[in-house]
């Protein structure tokens, strides 16, 4: 019995060791029910393993501040949700998220809300893991978009801004007010 | 002569030469001998199932290739993707909370910093 007991803990101790970037990872599935109800959904899901693939396939010349900015990172979740009227989602679907980023090291930067942009309320929080965040999570909502941002591992956020417009994908109007992602994305 | 007695001594039967039937014999033995598959056809032959062979081995790991790569810049795509919406979310939260100074984003300190929109 006292073995058995010995060794449950050991296990599990051997497995909080060997994924210590779990509890950065937000659980999103909460969020899956608002994609009945939108006219967009971002949906990307990129884990250590693709995260290593998509590096490897980057040019160094054009792509080398993204490259060095994967090398730390675990994994990249996004979901977005854009919808057609205001309040044609349930908020109480960002409750059990808000409850996730209260609890382990997760700390919030800021929090601003803007009534110019109709009322979203912005929020940044980071996972507390020394001299560098071990995470990052964006939670944006506003009546008609719900936006949340989880990336997982050491990041460089001052890095990460200043990749805005560097990418070689098509712009994504995402700041435009009543207009929300023109990609939909899924994995 | 005339030309009757002309005619039947130049169709009249003539004994072939001596071992005229042999010689025949032999060269027809010889040319069959010639027809027969050589050494090159058989080699031509083991290159067509070599080929065969690479082609069925080959065509996997070359599909398996190509669905790596698309996997890959798909990966990219999603990735660059992730990185933009991350990078204007933050660059939002910049505006709102230095506008109009261009200051960096406030330190990395556990708390709230919180500012109303103006109308």
């Amino acid at each position: 019995m006292m073995r058995h007991a010995l060794l449950t803990t050991l296990l599990t101790v051997a497995l909080a060791i060997a994924s210590p970037a779990a509890a950065q990872h937000l659980q999103l599935a909460d969020l899956g029910k608002l994609a009945p109800g939108a006219l967009n959904v971002v949906d990307v899901s990129v884990d250590k393993g693709l995260l290593g693939l998509a590096a490897a396939f980057m040019s160094d010349a054009d792509d080398a501040d993204v490259k060095r900015l994967l090398t730390a990172l675990q994994g990249i979740y996004v979901r977005g949700y854009t919808f057609g009227k205001d309040g044609a989602y349930d908020g109480a679907v960002l409750e059990n998220l808000r409850q996730q980023l209260t609890g382990g090291r997760w700390a919030r930067l800021v929090t601003t809300r803007s009534v110019e942009d109709g009322g979203k309320e912005l929020s940044v929080y980071l996972w507390n893991a020394g001299d560098k965040p071990g995470g990052l999570a964006v939670l944006s909502s506003s009546p008609r978009e719900v936006m949340v941002v989880n990336i997982v591992g050491e990041i460089d956020i001052a890095k990460l801004r200043s990749l805005k417009g560097q990418f070689g994908v098509p712009d994504f109007d995402l700041d435009a007010k009543g207009a929300g992602p023109k990609s939909k994305s899924k994995r | 002569m005339n030309p009757d007695a002309r005619l039947r001594r130049a169709l009249s039967p003539v004994d072939p030469p001596e071992g005229f039937a042999q010689r025949v014999r032999a060269r027809v033995e010889r040319e069959s001998r010639q027809t027969r598959p050589t050494a090159s056809r058989s080699v031509m032959r083991w290159m067509a199932v070599a080929a065969a062979l690479l082609f069925a081995l080959a065509g996997p790991m070359a599909w398996r290739t190509y669905e790596t790569r698309r996997e890959a810049l798909a990966a990219r795509a999603q990735v660059l993707l992730a990185l933009q919406i991350a990078s204007r979310q933050l660059n939002s939260v910049h505006r709102q909370v230095v506008r109009p100074s261009s200051s960096p984003l406030p330190a990395v300190v556990p708390g709230d910093v919180e500012k109303e929109g103006r109308p």
